[in-house]
Protein backbone atom coordinates (compact mmCIF):
# COMPACT_ATOMS: atom_id res chain seq x y z
CA UNK A 1 0.00 0.00 0.00
CA UNK A 2 1.19 3.27 -0.71
CA UNK A 3 1.21 6.42 1.46
CA UNK A 4 1.72 9.05 -1.28
CA UNK A 5 0.38 12.56 -0.43
CA UNK A 6 -1.71 12.75 -3.55
CA UNK A 7 -1.64 16.31 -4.58
CA UNK A 8 -3.02 17.41 -7.89
CA UNK A 9 -1.28 18.86 -10.54
CA UNK A 10 -2.07 20.82 -13.71
CA UNK A 11 -1.45 18.44 -16.44
CA UNK A 12 -3.03 20.52 -19.55
CA UNK A 13 -1.64 24.25 -18.43
CA UNK A 14 -5.41 25.76 -18.77
CA UNK A 15 -5.72 25.83 -14.85
CA UNK A 16 -7.55 22.93 -14.44
CA UNK A 17 -6.23 20.79 -11.93
CA UNK A 18 -6.15 16.82 -13.58
CA UNK A 19 -5.25 13.72 -11.71
CA UNK A 20 -1.32 13.06 -12.38
CA UNK A 21 -0.27 10.83 -15.09
CA UNK A 22 -0.83 7.15 -13.41
CA UNK A 23 -1.86 5.01 -16.33
CA UNK A 24 0.97 5.41 -18.74
CA UNK A 25 0.97 7.86 -21.82
CA UNK A 26 -1.92 6.13 -23.94
CA UNK A 27 -3.99 5.88 -21.43
CA UNK A 28 -3.31 9.64 -20.52
CA UNK A 29 -3.66 10.76 -24.48
CA UNK A 30 -7.23 8.84 -24.47
CA UNK A 31 -8.25 10.76 -21.21
CA UNK A 32 -7.02 14.17 -22.76
CA UNK A 33 -9.33 13.61 -26.01
CA UNK A 34 -12.10 12.23 -24.69
CA UNK A 35 -12.27 15.31 -21.89
CA UNK A 36 -12.22 17.65 -24.84
CA UNK A 37 -15.16 15.51 -26.57
CA UNK A 38 -17.07 16.11 -23.96
CA UNK A 39 -16.52 19.48 -23.37
CA UNK A 40 -17.72 19.53 -27.12
CA UNK A 41 -20.53 17.46 -25.81
CA UNK A 42 -21.78 19.48 -23.49
CA UNK A 43 -21.86 22.97 -24.78
CA UNK A 44 -24.02 21.17 -27.33
CA UNK A 45 -26.09 19.75 -24.98
CA UNK A 46 -26.46 23.67 -23.35
CA UNK A 47 -27.23 25.08 -26.22
CA UNK A 48 -29.82 21.95 -27.56
CA UNK A 49 -33.18 22.92 -29.82
CA UNK A 50 -35.15 20.77 -28.04
CA UNK A 51 -35.60 18.08 -24.93
CA UNK A 52 -35.33 15.51 -27.08
CA UNK A 53 -32.10 16.31 -28.43
CA UNK A 54 -31.25 17.92 -24.85
CA UNK A 55 -32.12 14.41 -23.27
CA UNK A 56 -30.52 12.50 -25.69
CA UNK A 57 -27.28 14.17 -25.13
CA UNK A 58 -27.44 13.75 -21.43
CA UNK A 59 -27.42 10.22 -21.87
CA UNK A 60 -24.70 10.17 -24.47
CA UNK A 61 -22.74 11.95 -21.64
CA UNK A 62 -23.56 9.14 -19.36
CA UNK A 63 -21.55 6.35 -21.76
CA UNK A 64 -19.05 9.04 -21.96
CA UNK A 65 -17.86 9.23 -18.41
CA UNK A 66 -17.94 5.37 -18.53
CA UNK A 67 -15.02 5.83 -20.94
CA UNK A 68 -13.25 8.39 -19.12
CA UNK A 69 -13.45 6.64 -16.09
CA UNK A 70 -11.39 3.62 -17.52
CA UNK A 71 -8.84 5.57 -18.47
CA UNK A 72 -8.43 7.12 -14.93
CA UNK A 73 -10.56 10.34 -14.77
CA UNK A 74 -10.81 11.38 -11.02
CA UNK A 75 -11.67 15.20 -11.51
CA UNK A 76 -15.21 14.77 -11.23
CA UNK A 77 -17.17 11.71 -9.49
CA UNK A 78 -20.17 11.43 -12.14
CA UNK A 79 -21.75 13.03 -14.90
CA UNK A 80 -23.83 16.93 -13.82
CA UNK A 81 -21.96 16.79 -10.42
CA UNK A 82 -20.51 20.13 -10.31
CA UNK A 83 -22.57 22.95 -9.43
CA UNK A 84 -23.84 24.69 -12.66
CA UNK A 85 -23.24 21.82 -14.65
CA UNK A 86 -25.45 20.34 -16.69
CA UNK A 87 -27.49 17.94 -15.12
CA UNK A 88 -26.20 13.99 -15.26
CA UNK A 89 -29.16 11.88 -16.28
CA UNK B 1 -20.98 0.48 -37.60
CA UNK B 2 -17.15 0.22 -36.12
CA UNK B 3 -17.13 -3.44 -35.55
CA UNK B 4 -16.65 -4.41 -31.86
CA UNK B 5 -13.17 -4.58 -30.64
CA UNK B 6 -12.87 -8.56 -29.58
CA UNK B 7 -9.36 -9.60 -29.97
CA UNK B 8 -7.89 -7.95 -27.01
CA UNK B 9 -7.57 -10.46 -24.21
CA UNK B 10 -8.31 -7.70 -21.35
CA UNK B 11 -11.59 -5.63 -21.04
CA UNK B 12 -9.69 -2.73 -19.69
CA UNK B 13 -6.19 -3.08 -19.69
CA UNK B 14 -4.78 -0.15 -18.70
CA UNK B 15 -6.19 -0.63 -14.99
CA UNK B 16 -6.84 -4.27 -15.02
CA UNK B 17 -3.08 -4.70 -15.65
CA UNK B 18 -1.71 -1.71 -13.47
CA UNK B 19 0.33 -1.51 -10.90
CA UNK B 20 -0.68 -1.32 -7.83
CA UNK B 21 1.45 1.87 -6.90
CA UNK B 22 -0.96 3.30 -10.29
CA UNK B 23 -4.50 1.77 -8.55
CA UNK B 24 -3.64 2.95 -5.15
CA UNK B 25 -3.05 6.39 -6.69
CA UNK B 26 -6.06 6.55 -8.40
CA UNK B 27 -8.32 5.37 -5.41
CA UNK B 28 -6.83 7.75 -3.49
CA UNK B 29 -7.99 10.71 -5.26
CA UNK B 30 -11.36 9.13 -5.78
CA UNK B 31 -11.66 8.70 -2.38
CA UNK B 32 -10.76 12.11 -0.93
CA UNK B 33 -12.58 13.61 -3.75
CA UNK B 34 -15.46 11.24 -2.56
CA UNK B 35 -15.46 12.30 0.84
CA UNK B 36 -15.68 15.94 -0.03
CA UNK B 37 -18.89 15.06 -2.22
CA UNK B 38 -20.64 13.19 1.03
CA UNK B 39 -19.33 15.92 3.15
CA UNK B 40 -21.17 18.36 1.47
CA UNK B 41 -24.20 16.70 0.55
CA UNK B 42 -24.95 14.05 2.53
CA UNK B 43 -26.33 14.65 5.93
CA UNK B 44 -25.22 11.44 7.21
CA UNK B 45 -22.22 11.62 6.46
CA UNK B 46 -21.27 15.25 7.55
CA UNK B 47 -22.92 13.61 10.80
CA UNK B 48 -20.43 11.10 11.23
CA UNK B 49 -17.81 13.47 10.25
CA UNK B 50 -18.21 15.81 12.63
CA UNK B 51 -18.51 13.62 15.23
CA UNK B 52 -15.19 12.31 14.46
CA UNK B 53 -13.84 15.49 14.47
CA UNK B 54 -12.57 15.10 10.55
CA UNK B 55 -13.03 17.10 7.87
CA UNK B 56 -12.34 16.35 3.99
CA UNK B 57 -9.29 17.91 3.54
CA UNK B 58 -7.73 16.16 6.55
CA UNK B 59 -8.12 12.97 4.65
CA UNK B 60 -4.84 13.27 2.24
CA UNK B 61 -2.88 9.81 3.10
CA UNK B 62 -3.65 5.94 3.21
CA UNK B 63 -2.98 6.77 6.66
CA UNK B 64 -5.84 9.31 6.87
CA UNK B 65 -8.28 7.29 5.42
CA UNK B 66 -7.26 3.92 7.93
CA UNK B 67 -7.02 6.40 11.10
CA UNK B 68 -8.55 9.67 10.98
CA UNK B 69 -11.84 9.06 9.09
CA UNK B 70 -14.53 6.65 10.45
CA UNK B 71 -16.22 3.47 8.94
CA UNK B 72 -19.83 3.49 8.24
CA UNK B 73 -21.85 1.37 8.83
CA UNK B 74 -25.62 -0.69 7.58
CA UNK B 75 -27.14 0.56 10.95
CA UNK B 76 -25.97 4.66 10.08
CA UNK B 77 -27.96 4.11 7.09
CA UNK B 78 -30.94 2.57 8.06
CA UNK B 79 -31.31 4.60 11.24
CA UNK B 80 -30.91 7.74 8.66
CA UNK B 81 -33.53 6.25 6.78
CA UNK B 82 -36.03 5.75 9.39
CA UNK B 83 -35.63 9.50 10.58
CA UNK B 84 -36.23 11.00 7.08
CA UNK B 85 -39.34 12.12 5.67
CA UNK B 86 -37.11 10.74 2.14
CA UNK B 87 -37.27 6.98 3.40
CA UNK B 88 -33.67 6.69 2.44
CA UNK B 89 -30.37 6.86 4.16
CA UNK B 90 -27.12 8.22 3.42
CA UNK B 91 -28.37 10.83 0.32
CA UNK B 92 -26.60 12.93 -0.99
CA UNK B 93 -28.65 13.58 -4.64
CA UNK B 94 -32.53 15.00 -4.69
CA UNK B 95 -34.74 12.80 -5.82
CA UNK B 96 -35.11 14.36 -9.39
CA UNK B 97 -32.18 12.98 -10.15
CA UNK B 98 -32.79 9.19 -8.92
CA UNK B 99 -34.07 6.88 -12.06
CA UNK B 100 -34.55 3.93 -10.24
CA UNK B 101 -35.07 2.35 -6.25
CA UNK B 102 -34.36 -1.07 -4.95
CA UNK B 103 -33.71 -2.49 -1.43
CA UNK B 104 -31.42 -4.97 -0.32
CA UNK B 105 -32.83 -8.57 0.67
CA UNK B 106 -32.59 -7.61 3.98
CA UNK B 107 -31.28 -11.14 5.20
CA UNK B 108 -29.22 -9.05 7.90
CA UNK B 109 -32.43 -7.88 9.51
CA UNK B 110 -34.39 -4.42 8.26
CA UNK B 111 -34.48 -3.76 4.45
CA UNK B 112 -32.11 -0.91 3.18
CA UNK B 113 -33.39 1.01 0.82
CA UNK B 114 -31.31 2.34 -2.00
CA UNK B 115 -31.53 4.88 -5.18
CA UNK B 116 -29.62 4.87 -8.34
CA UNK B 117 -28.88 7.67 -10.85
CA UNK B 118 -29.07 6.74 -15.01
CA UNK B 119 -25.12 7.07 -14.55
CA UNK B 120 -24.68 4.69 -11.69
CA UNK B 121 -26.99 1.60 -13.48
CA UNK B 122 -24.88 1.63 -15.90
CA UNK B 123 -21.27 2.02 -13.84
CA UNK B 124 -22.89 -0.45 -11.70
CA UNK B 125 -23.54 -3.03 -15.20
CA UNK B 126 -19.96 -2.65 -15.95
CA UNK B 127 -18.56 -4.06 -13.33
CA UNK B 128 -19.37 -7.36 -15.02
CA UNK B 129 -17.44 -6.72 -18.11
CA UNK B 130 -14.23 -7.67 -16.72
CA UNK B 131 -14.72 -11.07 -16.02
CA UNK B 132 -17.55 -12.23 -18.63
CA UNK B 133 -14.76 -10.68 -21.23
CA UNK B 134 -12.07 -12.55 -19.91
CA UNK B 135 -14.11 -16.12 -20.10
CA UNK B 136 -14.65 -15.47 -23.75
CA UNK B 137 -18.37 -13.62 -23.91
CA UNK B 138 -18.66 -11.51 -26.50
CA UNK B 139 -20.87 -8.81 -27.91
CA UNK B 140 -22.35 -11.46 -30.18
CA UNK B 141 -23.12 -13.71 -27.16
CA UNK B 142 -26.55 -13.91 -24.81
CA UNK B 143 -28.02 -14.09 -21.81
CA UNK B 144 -31.06 -15.75 -20.13
CA UNK B 145 -32.52 -14.46 -16.77
CA UNK B 146 -34.22 -16.51 -14.55
CA UNK B 147 -35.58 -13.88 -12.89
CA UNK B 148 -38.82 -11.96 -12.09
CA UNK B 149 -37.13 -8.44 -12.11
CA UNK B 150 -38.55 -7.01 -8.67
CA UNK B 151 -37.45 -4.41 -5.91
CA UNK B 152 -34.54 -6.87 -5.02
CA UNK B 153 -31.25 -5.37 -6.83
CA UNK B 154 -29.24 -8.42 -7.07
CA UNK B 155 -29.28 -9.55 -10.72
CA UNK B 156 -30.96 -5.89 -11.59
CA UNK B 157 -27.11 -5.14 -11.80
CA UNK B 158 -26.39 -8.13 -13.91
CA UNK B 159 -29.14 -7.13 -16.08
CA UNK B 160 -27.43 -3.73 -16.56
CA UNK B 161 -23.89 -5.81 -16.62
CA UNK B 162 -25.55 -7.64 -19.94
CA UNK B 163 -26.57 -4.31 -22.01
CA UNK B 164 -23.61 -3.30 -21.49
CA UNK B 165 -21.30 -5.71 -22.53
CA UNK B 166 -24.27 -5.69 -25.83
CA UNK B 167 -25.43 -9.37 -25.35
CA UNK B 168 -28.60 -10.20 -26.58
CA UNK B 169 -30.94 -10.53 -23.23
CA UNK B 170 -33.90 -13.16 -23.02
CA UNK B 171 -35.75 -12.46 -19.95
CA UNK B 172 -37.26 -15.40 -18.20
CA UNK B 173 -39.41 -13.71 -16.00
CA UNK B 174 -42.98 -14.53 -15.03
CA UNK B 175 -42.23 -18.24 -16.25
CA UNK B 176 -42.72 -21.35 -14.55
CA UNK B 177 -39.64 -23.66 -14.09
CA UNK B 178 -40.89 -26.58 -16.86
CA UNK B 179 -41.54 -22.80 -19.39
CA UNK B 180 -38.03 -21.87 -18.19
CA UNK B 181 -36.30 -25.41 -19.28
CA UNK B 182 -38.65 -25.26 -23.00
CA UNK B 183 -37.26 -21.18 -23.23
CA UNK B 184 -34.09 -22.59 -22.48
CA UNK B 185 -33.84 -25.11 -24.98
CA UNK B 186 -35.80 -23.32 -27.21
CA UNK B 187 -33.34 -20.26 -27.23
CA UNK B 188 -29.91 -21.65 -26.46
CA UNK B 189 -28.34 -18.88 -24.44
CA UNK B 190 -24.83 -18.40 -24.38
CA UNK B 191 -25.24 -17.77 -20.23
CA UNK B 192 -28.13 -18.69 -17.79
CA UNK B 193 -28.29 -16.52 -15.00
CA UNK B 194 -30.10 -17.04 -11.15
CA UNK B 195 -29.19 -18.55 -8.21
CA UNK B 196 -26.75 -21.72 -8.18
CA UNK B 197 -29.69 -23.29 -5.44
CA UNK B 198 -32.39 -22.31 -8.72
CA UNK B 199 -30.38 -23.41 -11.43
CA UNK B 200 -29.84 -26.76 -9.91
CA UNK B 201 -33.46 -27.03 -9.43
CA UNK B 202 -34.28 -26.20 -12.77
CA UNK B 203 -31.65 -28.85 -14.01
CA UNK B 204 -33.80 -31.37 -11.56
CA UNK B 205 -37.32 -29.73 -13.62
CA UNK B 206 -36.09 -31.17 -16.37
CA UNK B 207 -35.33 -34.41 -16.10
CA UNK B 208 -38.87 -34.32 -14.41
CA UNK B 209 -40.37 -33.19 -17.69
CA UNK B 210 -37.72 -36.21 -19.57
CA UNK B 211 -35.64 -33.22 -21.00
CA UNK B 212 -31.97 -32.76 -21.05
CA UNK B 213 -31.16 -29.10 -20.39
CA UNK B 214 -27.20 -30.07 -21.55
CA UNK B 215 -28.60 -30.04 -24.82
CA UNK B 216 -29.33 -26.47 -24.57
CA UNK B 217 -25.70 -25.90 -25.44
CA UNK B 218 -24.96 -23.40 -22.82
CA UNK B 219 -21.56 -22.20 -22.31
CA UNK B 220 -21.95 -20.61 -18.68
CA UNK B 221 -23.90 -20.51 -15.66
CA UNK B 222 -23.70 -17.25 -13.94
CA UNK B 223 -25.58 -15.72 -11.43
CA UNK B 224 -25.06 -14.72 -7.23
CA UNK B 225 -27.28 -14.51 -4.00
CA UNK B 226 -25.31 -17.45 -2.55
CA UNK B 227 -22.32 -18.87 -2.30
CA UNK B 228 -22.60 -21.86 -4.36
CA UNK B 229 -20.60 -20.00 -7.41
CA UNK B 230 -17.39 -20.32 -5.12
CA UNK B 231 -17.76 -24.19 -3.71
CA UNK B 232 -16.03 -26.71 -5.43
CA UNK B 233 -18.61 -29.01 -5.37
CA UNK B 234 -21.50 -27.48 -6.10
CA UNK B 235 -19.70 -26.04 -9.03
CA UNK B 236 -18.71 -29.34 -10.03
CA UNK B 237 -22.81 -29.78 -9.99
CA UNK B 238 -23.77 -27.27 -11.80
CA UNK B 239 -21.10 -27.82 -14.46
CA UNK B 240 -22.43 -31.23 -14.57
CA UNK B 241 -26.25 -30.71 -14.74
CA UNK B 242 -25.76 -28.19 -17.38
CA UNK B 243 -22.87 -29.27 -18.96
CA UNK B 244 -21.45 -26.12 -19.03
CA UNK B 245 -17.95 -25.46 -19.87
CA UNK B 246 -17.93 -22.24 -17.13
CA UNK B 247 -19.29 -21.83 -13.85
CA UNK B 248 -19.35 -18.03 -12.95
CA UNK B 249 -18.19 -16.95 -9.70
CA UNK B 250 -19.23 -13.38 -8.22
CA UNK B 251 -19.20 -11.87 -5.15
CA UNK B 252 -21.56 -9.04 -4.41
CA UNK B 253 -22.09 -6.46 -1.19
CA UNK B 254 -26.08 -5.58 -1.44
CA UNK B 255 -24.94 -1.95 -0.98
CA UNK B 256 -22.15 -1.92 -3.59
CA UNK B 257 -23.44 -4.87 -5.66
CA UNK B 258 -21.19 -7.17 -7.81
CA UNK B 259 -17.44 -5.53 -7.05
CA UNK B 260 -16.23 -9.11 -7.53
CA UNK B 261 -15.70 -11.23 -10.03
CA UNK B 262 -13.92 -14.28 -11.25
CA UNK B 263 -11.06 -14.33 -14.00
CA UNK B 264 -11.10 -17.23 -16.26
CA UNK B 265 -8.48 -19.02 -14.30
CA UNK B 266 -10.76 -18.79 -11.31
CA UNK B 267 -7.97 -19.40 -8.81
CA UNK B 268 -10.90 -20.42 -6.01
CA UNK B 269 -11.86 -16.80 -5.49
CA UNK B 270 -12.95 -13.31 -7.41
CA UNK B 271 -10.74 -10.11 -8.10
CA UNK B 272 -12.16 -7.24 -6.55
CA UNK B 273 -12.98 -5.03 -9.44
CA UNK B 274 -10.90 -1.86 -8.54
CA UNK B 275 -12.40 0.51 -11.10
CA UNK B 276 -15.35 0.49 -9.29
CA UNK B 277 -14.68 0.22 -5.46
CA UNK B 278 -11.71 0.30 -3.08
CA UNK B 279 -11.43 -2.93 -1.33
CA UNK B 280 -9.66 -3.32 2.08
CA UNK B 281 -9.97 -5.91 5.05
CA UNK B 282 -9.74 -4.69 8.74
CA UNK B 283 -9.13 -6.74 12.07
CA UNK B 284 -13.10 -6.21 13.09
CA UNK B 285 -12.10 -5.97 16.69
CA UNK B 286 -9.71 -2.53 15.96
CA UNK B 287 -10.04 -1.26 13.01
CA UNK B 288 -6.99 -1.71 12.16
CA UNK B 289 -5.88 -2.61 8.13
CA UNK B 290 -4.93 -6.29 7.77
CA UNK B 291 -1.10 -6.26 6.42
CA UNK B 292 -0.24 -9.66 6.00
CA UNK B 293 -1.44 -10.66 2.57
CA UNK B 294 -3.80 -13.83 2.84
CA UNK B 295 -4.57 -13.15 6.61
CA UNK B 296 -8.99 -13.12 7.77
CA UNK B 297 -10.45 -9.73 7.96
CA UNK B 298 -13.40 -8.17 7.67
CA UNK B 299 -14.27 -6.30 4.25
CA UNK B 300 -14.21 -2.70 4.18
CA UNK B 301 -15.17 -1.23 1.09
CA UNK B 302 -15.45 2.16 -0.83
CA UNK B 303 -17.92 2.01 -3.94
CA UNK B 304 -17.57 4.18 -7.36
CA UNK B 305 -20.66 3.05 -8.07
CA UNK B 306 -23.05 5.49 -5.48
CA UNK B 307 -22.81 9.43 -5.25
CA UNK B 308 -26.80 9.57 -4.78
CA UNK B 309 -25.78 7.61 -1.78
CA UNK B 310 -22.32 6.88 -1.18
CA UNK B 311 -21.15 4.25 0.66
CA UNK B 312 -17.45 4.85 2.03
CA UNK B 313 -15.15 2.97 4.45
CA UNK B 314 -18.03 0.58 4.73
CA UNK B 315 -18.13 -2.51 6.81
CA UNK B 316 -19.17 -5.44 5.04
CA UNK B 317 -19.08 -7.58 8.11
CA UNK B 318 -17.83 -10.43 5.35
CA UNK B 319 -14.86 -11.99 6.16
CA UNK B 320 -12.50 -12.30 3.51
CA UNK B 321 -8.73 -13.08 3.29
CA UNK B 322 -7.39 -10.57 0.50
CA UNK B 323 -4.40 -11.44 -1.68
CA UNK B 324 -2.65 -8.24 -2.77
CA UNK B 325 -0.79 -9.38 -5.48
CA UNK B 326 -1.91 -12.51 -7.45
CA UNK B 327 -0.67 -14.38 -9.90
CA UNK B 328 -2.11 -17.21 -11.24
CA UNK B 329 -1.91 -16.51 -14.61
CA UNK B 330 -4.67 -13.91 -15.87
CA UNK B 331 -2.51 -10.96 -15.88
CA UNK B 332 -4.93 -8.91 -13.58
CA UNK B 333 -3.24 -7.31 -10.72
CA UNK B 334 -6.44 -6.18 -8.99
CA UNK B 335 -6.84 -7.83 -5.27
CA UNK B 336 -7.74 -11.42 -5.35
CA UNK B 337 -9.76 -12.72 -2.35
CA UNK B 338 -9.74 -16.87 -2.39
CA UNK B 339 -12.55 -18.66 -1.13
CA UNK B 340 -14.18 -15.30 -1.60
CA UNK B 341 -16.43 -14.99 1.67
CA UNK B 342 -15.37 -16.96 4.43
CA UNK B 343 -17.82 -16.25 7.20
CA UNK B 344 -19.75 -13.29 8.76
CA UNK B 345 -18.72 -11.65 11.22
CA UNK B 346 -22.06 -11.41 12.59
CA UNK B 347 -22.95 -14.92 11.93
CA UNK B 348 -19.47 -16.60 13.45
CA UNK B 349 -19.60 -19.60 15.78
CA UNK B 350 -17.73 -20.60 18.12
CA UNK B 351 -18.43 -24.19 19.48
CA UNK B 352 -16.15 -25.75 22.14
CA UNK B 353 -13.17 -23.27 21.29
CA UNK B 354 -13.06 -23.60 17.61
CA UNK B 355 -14.11 -20.98 15.30
CA UNK B 356 -16.05 -22.41 12.51
CA UNK B 357 -17.22 -20.48 9.21
CA UNK B 358 -20.49 -21.41 7.55
CA UNK B 359 -18.85 -21.13 4.48
CA UNK B 360 -16.04 -24.20 5.32
CA UNK B 361 -19.24 -26.31 6.42
CA UNK B 362 -20.93 -25.54 3.17
CA UNK B 363 -17.75 -26.73 1.20
CA UNK B 364 -17.41 -30.07 3.40
CA UNK B 365 -20.94 -31.04 2.78
CA UNK B 366 -20.41 -31.26 -0.78
CA UNK B 367 -17.46 -33.75 -0.18
CA UNK B 368 -19.73 -36.72 1.56
CA UNK B 369 -20.90 -39.33 -1.35
CA UNK B 370 -24.87 -40.18 -1.22
CA UNK B 371 -25.62 -35.92 0.41
CA UNK B 372 -27.56 -33.31 -2.00
CA UNK B 373 -26.53 -29.45 -2.16
CA UNK B 374 -29.50 -28.82 -0.38
CA UNK B 375 -28.94 -28.14 3.34
CA UNK B 376 -29.40 -25.36 6.26
CA UNK B 377 -27.21 -24.49 9.14
CA UNK B 378 -29.13 -23.86 12.19
CA UNK B 379 -26.97 -21.79 14.78
CA UNK B 380 -28.24 -21.10 18.39
CA UNK B 381 -27.32 -20.34 21.95
CA UNK B 382 -27.69 -23.20 24.95
CA UNK B 383 -26.45 -22.70 28.27
CA UNK B 384 -24.36 -20.18 26.92
CA UNK B 385 -22.55 -22.41 24.68
CA UNK B 386 -23.06 -21.75 20.39
CA UNK B 387 -24.34 -24.97 19.00
CA UNK B 388 -24.77 -25.69 15.02
CA UNK B 389 -26.98 -27.70 13.88
CA UNK B 390 -26.71 -29.28 10.09
CA UNK B 391 -29.54 -30.26 7.97
CA UNK B 392 -28.61 -32.01 4.58
CA UNK B 393 -31.35 -33.63 2.36
CA UNK B 394 -30.12 -37.07 1.21
CA UNK B 395 -28.81 -37.29 -2.46
CA UNK B 396 -31.53 -38.60 -5.08
CA UNK B 397 -32.58 -42.12 -4.15
CA UNK B 398 -31.04 -42.04 -1.40
CA UNK B 399 -32.21 -43.30 2.25
CA UNK B 400 -30.20 -42.58 5.76
CA UNK B 401 -32.81 -44.95 7.83
CA UNK B 402 -30.24 -46.00 10.49
CA UNK B 403 -28.53 -42.49 9.97
CA UNK B 404 -24.95 -44.10 8.28
CA UNK B 405 -24.77 -40.57 6.21
CA UNK B 406 -25.69 -38.25 9.30
CA UNK B 407 -22.69 -40.19 11.40
CA UNK B 408 -20.25 -39.89 8.08
CA UNK B 409 -20.97 -36.77 7.65
CA UNK B 410 -20.73 -35.48 11.47
CA UNK B 411 -17.17 -37.42 10.74
CA UNK B 412 -15.86 -35.46 8.06
CA UNK B 413 -17.19 -32.78 9.65
CA UNK B 414 -14.80 -33.17 12.56
CA UNK B 415 -12.11 -34.02 10.83
CA UNK B 416 -11.40 -31.40 8.33
CA UNK B 417 -12.86 -28.53 10.97
CA UNK B 418 -11.51 -29.94 14.67
CA UNK B 419 -15.11 -29.94 16.04
CA UNK B 420 -18.41 -32.56 16.01
CA UNK B 421 -21.26 -30.68 14.88
CA UNK B 422 -24.88 -32.32 14.91
CA UNK B 423 -26.28 -33.19 11.64
CA UNK B 424 -29.41 -34.33 10.25
CA UNK B 425 -30.11 -35.97 7.08
CA UNK B 426 -33.22 -35.36 5.58
CA UNK B 427 -35.36 -37.55 2.56
CA UNK B 428 -34.71 -35.83 -0.50
CA UNK B 429 -37.06 -32.59 -1.43
CA UNK B 430 -37.54 -31.87 2.54
CA UNK B 431 -36.07 -28.50 2.55
CA UNK B 432 -38.05 -25.78 0.56
CA UNK B 433 -36.66 -24.80 -3.03
CA UNK B 434 -36.42 -20.79 -3.39
CA UNK B 435 -36.22 -18.88 -6.47
CA UNK B 436 -34.10 -16.09 -5.42
CA UNK B 437 -31.79 -15.91 -2.51
CA UNK B 438 -31.71 -19.44 -1.05
CA UNK B 439 -31.93 -18.91 3.35
CA UNK B 440 -29.18 -21.17 4.30
CA UNK B 441 -28.24 -20.12 8.00
CA UNK B 442 -30.77 -19.55 10.39
CA UNK B 443 -29.31 -18.04 13.81
CA UNK B 444 -31.78 -18.18 16.50
CA UNK B 445 -29.19 -16.39 19.02
CA UNK B 446 -30.26 -13.19 20.37
CA UNK B 447 -28.32 -10.10 19.33
CA UNK B 448 -26.97 -10.05 22.54
CA UNK B 449 -25.65 -13.43 22.26
CA UNK B 450 -24.27 -12.98 18.62
CA UNK B 451 -20.55 -12.28 18.42
CA UNK B 452 -20.53 -8.29 17.68
CA UNK B 453 -17.47 -8.68 15.82
CA UNK B 454 -14.58 -12.00 15.39
CA UNK B 455 -11.65 -12.36 13.63
CA UNK B 456 -12.14 -15.98 12.59
CA UNK B 457 -8.95 -16.75 10.68
CA UNK B 458 -7.15 -17.11 13.42
CA UNK B 459 -8.39 -19.99 15.16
Amino acid sequence: MTTTDMTTTDLTGTGTPSVPSVLGAEADAQRERLVALRRRLLAEQAGALSPAVARALEMADAYLFLALGYVGHTEELFPGEAPGAAPGP
Amino acid sequence: MIPHRTDHHHWNAATQTASREQLDALHLERIRHLVGWAYENSPLHRRIYDAAGVKPADIRTWDDYHHRLPFTDKPDYVADQESGDSGFGGVALGTDRWQQYFHTTGTTGRFLNEAFTHYEMHKAGSQYCYGLWDHGIRPKDSIYFCFDFGMWIGLWSYYWGARNLGLTIISGGGASGAQRVRQILERRPTIVCGTPTYLLHLAEIAQREGLDIREAGVKMVAGGGEAGFSIPATREQLKQAWGVEHVYDAYGVGEALFIGQSCAEWAGGVHAVEDVCHSYSVDPDSGDPITASGEVGEHVITSYTHFAQPFIKYRTHDLVRIDTAPDHGCGWTWKHLPGVVLGRADFMVTIRGVNVYPTAVENLIGEVPGLSNHYELHISRVEGMDRMLVKVEAGPGVVDGSGVLADRLADHLRANIGVRLETDVLAPGALPRYELKTKRIFDSRSASERPIATLGGRA
